[in-house]
């Protein structure tokens, strides 16, 4: 069900590339080869609905080999390889991102990867606005990367968020409205890189004592269908902050990194 | 990409992973996991612990505690001093500012407990081809809910078996109009979908099944909920202010306490006195009972204002209120009397009917309306009450005998009309009323002659006038037929217009007038509605809130949703201030552009999707009679009577409580010269120490409480409403010339005439310059008794002068004011009690003195006072 999901997105994105082409790998585990087939049929009728082309590789699990460690080897190291996964819950001790195959690929460094977390299965795919959520850091993130110019056409809107991290009772008024300037400066410059792609763009800059609470918060409010944040955004809280992120959040989340 | 409500019945079911039998036990087990349960709290671990540390952290707190751990510490070094009484009354001093930190903070979060309600405890669902009955936090995603008349939905769904089911999305969009649910897929966006249904809706009629795709916080309602809790409210300016009043005062008690420390060590003495010292030194700097008094203070503006019909249940808000620059008002019910008349009927060319024609469109327009009877009078839909009660008093009668209603096709929000099939003697008959816009492609004909595009341009004219005139324009149309139809659709075609009908919900009558005191008071007025635009700027002008030239006063909620908010603020400064066609989720827009302009916000609301924004505002005001009850507990006020006007003169009272809580603190910082000054002269000199911590706590926690407070309940100056909100930087309440006058102006004349006579007492009794006195000797006991006396008598003099910047302060209402009497009767009782009364002297290690040096205690009153008034006449010259 949850592939499904992924897939949706998938394809979506891969109407956004030149070649319109979508590779699908498949681990073979316990399932039976017909029930994958029968969804991957599916897939490929949806693929076709959107003009999008799969290509389909269905490999069985090998005794000793980690997913993660074939998936590594499997697919080509280059900045044009662009991983979608998914973020899901097995079982209790796992996480949603924390110690799964797809945390692995993220932090691998090989390739790009963008890990989806999906909780609106009624809206198929990317639907509504999309929320970016900027770091603080180094512009040339958002300026050259991969997954905007694939994301940004799907959404109704753009919404660049900047959350400085302030308590109420040790910093002043005055001190909080400086980071707040000075965060509005940094989020406009980036809508000026990203006005090219469309013109819609809105920028706000918060001082927030919870920064995970304020960002769904204005996802909400702004009725967005994707919140995409970078996977280097684990300053805040570390792990335990994007995993309640991942479970928490009302609409869709997307956790990016894209390789040096 | 295909969404939910696009797909064909084909289709739902694989879309979901489900089935028309239900999900499995694994399955749902799986989903459960995977999103979790359905609730749309997200649970907080420690939340009420977190709560109250963070009440601990402010400055004065924190200091307090380590004073009283430094207490404790000192008395296991050299016990015997009590030091660990006075580290105790440190520690409940803390603990009292901290607990009135926490009162002043709290409010029952109750909002969430009135948004669960409409949620269902129990669902019926199929699972494994059986219906049964689970708890409504186990429905997953692909469950197949069974639906029936009454119920209420757990999570949105999409129907695919409809038996003419009827549901109510009021928890959503605030309309409790009854919306017909089809099975059928549906090309509009989700929220306009009729195949939907939303958790929080409520069954009205018929029967259903439909596949659930969100639970919890994923649905529209749950989302609505996450705002309501996660919203973050931000810092009043009171809270603000308070904060760096703290720190500064903190910083100065630190910095002194330290310093003289260090050079207490370098010259020799004691570790332990330049501990007590240095205890004396940040404790009389920190003024103990400011915050509990700034707490009583607003409690009792709450107490007032909820005579002014304004429920108060955020203190900090009452301040806020005081600061506002801008209010965003609803209409209905707020500026108006939510009282809706028919005043006008009138044909096409907007001339006025009469006679038949208007006998039959008022007929047509009943037919189309669904308003009960009850000897109380009508009920219902307030627009079909107004139309019933307006037929009655122009015609009389009830609906004629010869109109049987057949079906009734209530008010749609999309199609934007209701309307009633009928059978007469004759055959049938179908009426329609609604937005003149909707009906317009409709309506072929004008009676027996066809309506071209000509007629329909007067009809849009005059559709036009009636609504410059603030009036809500109902078009009427009808057509008989011999057969019956059985959609609205079919019946929906060669209709004839009977005419227009001009209804009204007059102005409050006391609307102008505020909004004139608004204007005057620098305060701008916004309007909001969901109404036509060309109606709401009538209401708008008829209100005082437009002005006749700006250029663009309305902005339409079509254009509204697709401007940024940098755009919308520049709109704003330019001076559009009426929002029409707007929805409550538009709100938060509004709310954030302002808040963009530096503006101190005030937002009503009533419904349920008026929470988000009642929260993110400054002051969010909910009505009391019409509002939910989420948007009552998400609002910090509480509109008794609904009425506008009363906000303003909560924004009198806010205002007035900001000039006194001015007042009271400038009056307790003058108490803090005093208390410090023997310490550093104790420090410096080979003097005995004219006050201890216990006398400082007896001033800063006793005796100024009842005159602070006393200033807090100061009524309101008469120009209060003629000034503008005071701007964001200049509305300190700690300012440099505060502080000068406190500590450099008025604290040092009583430090000096209290340590005049301290030392007086001295010297009468045979003290020497340098000579060392013993805790418990009569002379310095008496001593000690007259400095404390003296300041307490002089605090008599320094609480009158703080009535009034530039005036005396012996002004008419001196006597009126029952607190400041019981405050100058509490300072002279204990002033003669510490000199007098044997056991207040034994706790107080205090000793009388003789007369005369008593009446040099007394003229210490108008000493003070006298010089006050010299230098305020000086200034104010």
């Amino acid at each position: 069900m949850n592939g499904d999901w992924i897939a949706r997105y998938a394809i979506q994105l891969a109407t956004q590339t030149e070649d319109r082409t979508l590779q699908v790998i498949h681990i073979l585990d316990r399932e039976s080869a017909d029930a994958v087939s029968e969804k991957i049929d599916e897939l490929h009728e949806l693929a076709a609905e959107h003009k999008v082309h799969i290509v389909t590789r269905m490999v069985p699990r090998r005794n000793g080999e980690k997913t993660s460690v074939f998936l590594e080897k499997t697919i080509p190291h280059s900045r044009d390889s662009i991983v979608i996964a998914g973020a899901r819950s097995k079982h209790h001790k796992q996480g949603f991102l924390k110690g799964t195959v797809s945390e692995k690929l993220l932090y691998s460094g090989l390739f790009n990867v963008l890990v989806l977390r999906v909780v609106q299965s009624g809206l198929a795919g990317l639907h509504g606005g999309l929320v970016l959520s900027v770091s603080g850091r180094d512009k040339s993130v958002y300026q050259n990367n991969s997954f905007l110019p694939m994301l940004l056409p799907l959404a109704d809107s753009l919404h660049l968020l900047h959350i400085v991290r302030a308590g109420n009772n040790f910093v002043s008024h005055r001190a909080r409205s400086a980071l707040q300037h000075r965060g509005l400066s940094y989020v406009r410059e980036i809508q000026e890189e990203l006005d090219s792609f469309r013109k819609d763009v809105h920028s706000s800059s918060l001082l927030s004592a919870n920064w995970k609470h304020d960002l769904l918060a204005y996802a909400n409010r702004w009725k967005a269908g994707l919140i995409l944040l970078g996977a280097t955004e684990r300053k805040f809280g570390g792990s335990a902050d994007m995993e309640y992120l991942l479970k928490y959040s009302p609409v869709d989340v997307a956790v990016f990194r894209e390789i040096e | 990409m295909k969404q939910i409500q696009s797909l064909p019945y084909s289709e739902i079911f694989r879309f979901l992973h489900t089935r028309a039998e239900g999900l499995g036990n694994s399955e749902t087990e799986e989903r459960l996991r995977e999103l979790g349960p359905n609730s749309i709290e997200i649970p907080e671990k420690g939340k009420w612990i977190k709560n109250i540390i963070k009440q601990f952290t402010n400055f004065f707190t924190i200091l307090l505690f380590i004073a009283a751990a430094m207490c404790f510490i000192a008395e296991s070094v050299e016990p015997g001093n009590s030091m660990n009484v006075l580290g105790w009354a440190l520690f409940f001093v803390a603990f009292v500012n901290a607990a009135f930190s926490f009162l002043q903070e709290y409010r029952a979060e109750k909002a969430m407990e009135e948004l669960k309600k409409f949620l269902p405890q129990k669902v019926r669902v199929r699972r494994n081809s059986v219906v049964q009955e689970i708890d409504v936090s186990n429905v997953v995603t692909g469950d197949i809910l069974i639906l029936a008349e009454g119920d209420r939905v757990p999570a949105d769904a999409r129907v695919f078996l409809s038996e003419s089911l009827i549901t109510s999305n009021a928890a959503l969009t605030g309309e409790s109009k009854p919306v017909f649910l089809s099975a059928n897929a549906s090309a509009a966006t989700l929220l306009e979908s009729k195949n939907i249904t939303f958790a929080g809706s409520t069954i009205l009629g018929g029967a259903g099944e439909a596949a659930v795709f969100a639970t919890g916080l994923r649905t529209e309602f749950g989302k609505i909920a996450h705002l309501s809790q996660h919203v973050q409210r931000s810092m009043s300016p009171l809270e603000i202010e308070t904060n760096r009043m703290i720190r500064i005062l903190t910083i100065i008690a630190v910095s002194m306490g330290i310093f003289f420390f260090l050079y207490g060590l370098l010259s020799g003495r004691s570790l332990w006195m330049n501990l007590v010292f240095m205890l004396g030194i940040i404790v009389a700097n920190v003024p103990e009972g400011l915050l509990p008094t700034f707490t009583l203070s607003l409690a009792m503006g709450s107490l007032r204002m909820a005579k002014k019909n304004v429920l108060v249940k955020g203190l900090n808000a009452i301040e806020a209120l005081g600061a506002v620059h801008v209010i965003a008002t609803d209409k209905t019910g707020t500026l108006t009397q939510n009282h809706l008349r028919v005043v006008a009927t009138a044909d096409f060319r907007g001339e006025t009917l009469d006679g038949a024609q208007k006998t039959d469109l008022m007929n047509l327009a009943l037919l189309a309306s669904k308003a009960e009877k009850s000897p109380a009078g009508y009920s219902g839909d307030p627009l079909d009450v107004a139309i019933a009660e307006f037929r009655d008093e122009s015609i009389g009668n009830a609906v004629p005998e010869s109109f049987v209603k057949l079906q009734y096709f209530p008010f749609d929000t999309a199609k934007r009309r209701a309307a009633c099939a009928g059978k007469t003697s004759s055959g049938y008959i179908f009426s329609v009323k609604g937005a003149w816009e909707s009906l317009r492609p409709l309506v072929s004909r004008l009676g027996n002659k066809s309506a071209g595009e000509e007629e329909k341009k007067a009809v849009d004219a005059t559709v036009a006038r009636l609504a410059s005139q603030g009036l809500r324009v109902i078009a009427v149309a009808a057509r008989e037929s011999d057969v019956a139809f059985s959609s609205q659709e079919e019946w929906e075609t060669n209709l004839s217009l009977a005419g227009l009908i001009g209804v009204e919900d007059p102005l409050r009558e006391e609307v102008p007038s505020a909004v004139q005191k608004c204007h005057r008071a620098g305060i701008d007025v916004l309007l909001i509605t969901g109404d036509h635009p060309d109606t709401a700027l009538a209401i708008a002008k008829k209100a005082g809130i437009v002005s006749e030239n700006i250029a663009e006063p309305v902005i339409h909620g079509r254009d509204l949703e697709k401007m940024r908010e940098s755009e919308l603020a520049e709109k704003i400064s330019n001076g559009s201030c009426v929002f029409a066609r707007t929805t409550p989720e538009q709100k938060m827009k509004i709310v954030s552009a302002l808040k963009q302009m530096d503006k101190v916000v005030a937002m009503t609301g009533d419904g349920v999707n008026d929470s988000p924004a009642l929260r993110a505002a400054d002051v969010g005001i909910a009505m009391g009679k019409s509002g939910t009850d989420v948007a009552r507990q998400s609002a910090q006020m509480i509109l008794l009577d609904d009425n506008f006007a009363s906000i303003v003169g909560g924004i009198e009272e806010g205002r007035t409580v900001f000039a006194n809580i001015r007042k009271f603190t400038n009056y307790v910082l003058v108490s803090n010269g005093p208390e410090i000054v023997p310490y550093i002269l104790y420090i410096i000199f080979p003097v005995p120490l004219a006050l201890n911590i216990i006398h400082i706590l007896s001033i800063d926690l006793g005796t100024d409480i009842l005159p602070s407070m006393a200033l807090g309940s100061e009524k309101p100056d008469p120009e209060i409403m003629e000034q503008p909100p005071r701007k964001r930087e200049k509305s300190a309440l700690l300012t440099w010339p505060l502080v000068a006058h406190s500590y450099l102006f008025l604290g040092l004349i009583e430090a000096i005439w209290s340590l005049f006579l301290f030392f007086l007492v001295l010297l009468q009794g045979g003290w020497q310059y340098g000579q060392s006195l013993p805790q418990d000797s009569p002379v310095y006991q008496s001593a000690v008794g007259i400095a404390l006396a003296s300041i307490l008598l002089m605090q008599i003099g320094n609480v009158v002068g703080r009535r009034y910047l530039s005036k005396s302060g012996l002004d008419s209402g001196l006597f009126k004011n029952r607190l400041m009497i019981a405050g100058i009767l509490s300072e002279l009782v204990f002033a003669m009690a510490i000199l007098y009364f044997p056991p207040v002297q034994m706790v107080m290690n205090t000793g009388p003195v003789n007369l005369s040096v008593l009446l040099l205690a007394f003229a210490g009153i108008p000493l003070i006072f006298g010089i006050d008034y010299i230098v305020k006449k000086i200034r104010f010259m």
